[in-house]
């Protein structure tokens, strides 16, 4: 099985996003955070990624958006340090 | 992930990065000692040649000097010699001039002649000691005595030379003393790696296990996922790659062991 899940907007479309990550952060260990990617590049070096709080009710997933400053920049943090601690 | 294995987790991650800046200062240590040690070798060896050049010059030289010192005791020999030839041509001449004394005082011819003939006699021997005398000159006197300033530039040059190897092996000793007292050191760094890879092999194995059960999850909820809000986030490419790698090496892992093993992802400490 690849990394591939399907979500649906709030209009109903659904799209196809590539999974990179599902994760934890310090001062938030009740929540999981989820990186995806929808394969779009920025310039010949970067690309686009997204990250929401991975929200699960009864196996009902909701991804939301990181509204609190201060936690949106825990969970910056935290990719950032991810991706300089895995291995070349 | 409960909240215990997290603190557990951020310690070991802070004492891990303590570890590695101290095993960093020590490699850079140990680099430049054997960068060191390397080029004090290579000078050490230079030294030893450029002695060995010069033992054989002097050995040489030596060699010269025991022929020239035969040599002057020859022409020792043919000094005496020469010495005692001008005596006795002296002590001729001296007869010679006591018989034209004696011959001015003689009446009779036969008397005279006599004297003539003992006088050219003498004259004849005078002759010959000269041409001895100028044979002895002949040998001339090949002084073969060393180039004595020479042979004591040469062992002044050795001494100083000695002298820099000394040093030189001193300095050696120093570093070999140092990098022992480093080995140590190294062992420690040696088992202090393994450790760190050991603990993050374990750190990112709970951090995949739990993404893929969660992925799993999401993959097989019948549910539909709700996508309501997103922040945005730029990555590079290589970071992005980074977390595909992760996860394609997991699932490779997962697939050769059959079981849910990510130690292939333990990172190499650099």
């Amino acid at each position: 099985m690849d990394d591939k899940i399907t979500v649906t907007d709030d209009l109903g479309n659904s799209f196809e996003v590539e999974v990179l990550d599902i994760f934890n952060v310090e001062g938030y260990e009740n929540k999981d955070y989820i990186l995806y990617s929808l394969g779009e590049e920025i310039d010949e070096n970067n690309e686009r990624a997204y990250v929401s709080i991975l929200d699960n009710k009864d196996d009902n997933y909701r991804l939301l958006e990181i509204a609190d400053n201060k936690e949106w920049e825990t969970v910056q943090m935290a990719i950032k340090e991810a991706s300089e601690e895995i291995e070349d | 992930m409960n909240n215990s294995d997290k603190v557990y987790i951020d310690m070991i991650t802070d004492t891990i990065k303590k570890i590695k800046e101290r095993i960093s200062n020590l490699e850079n240590k140990n680099q430049g000692i054997r960068a060191l040690t390397g080029r004090i070798d290579l000078e050490l060896e230079a030294l030893n040649l450029q002695c060995n050049k010069l033992e054989a010059q002097l050995q040489e030289l030596e060699s010269r000097i025991e022929l020239s010192e035969i040599k002057e005791s020859i022409l020792d020999r043919l000094d005496e010699s020469a010495d005692k030839n001008i005596e006795k041509q002296e002590d001729i001449e001296q007869d010679i001039r006591q018989l034209e004394e004696l011959a001015g005082k003689l009446k009779t011819k036969s008397a005279k002649r006599k004297i003539s003939k003992k006088i050219e006699h003498k004259q004849r021997i005078i002759k010959r000691l000269q041409k001895k005398g100028a044979r002895i000159d002949r040998y001339q006197r090949m002084v073969l005595l060393p180039k004595t300033r020479k042979y004591q530039k040469q062992e002044q040059i050795l001494s100083k030379q000695e002298a820099k190897v000394n040093l030189t092996t001193a300095k050696i000793n120093d570093n070999n003393e140092l990098k022992a007292m480093l080995d140590p050191e190294n062992s420690f760094i040696d088992s202090i790696k393994s450790t760190i890879y050991d603990i993050k092999g374990v750190f990112y194995k709970k951090r995949l296990n739990y993404a893929k059960e969660v992925l799993d999850s999401m993959q097989n909820t019948k549910s539909t996922i709700a996508l309501r809000g997103a922040n945005v986030v730029t990555l590079s490419k290589k970071a992005a790659n980074k977390f595909r790698k992760m996860k394609e090496a997991a699932k490779a892992k997962e697939k050769e062991n059959n079981e849910p093993e990510i130690t292939a992802l333990v990172p190499v400490v650099r």
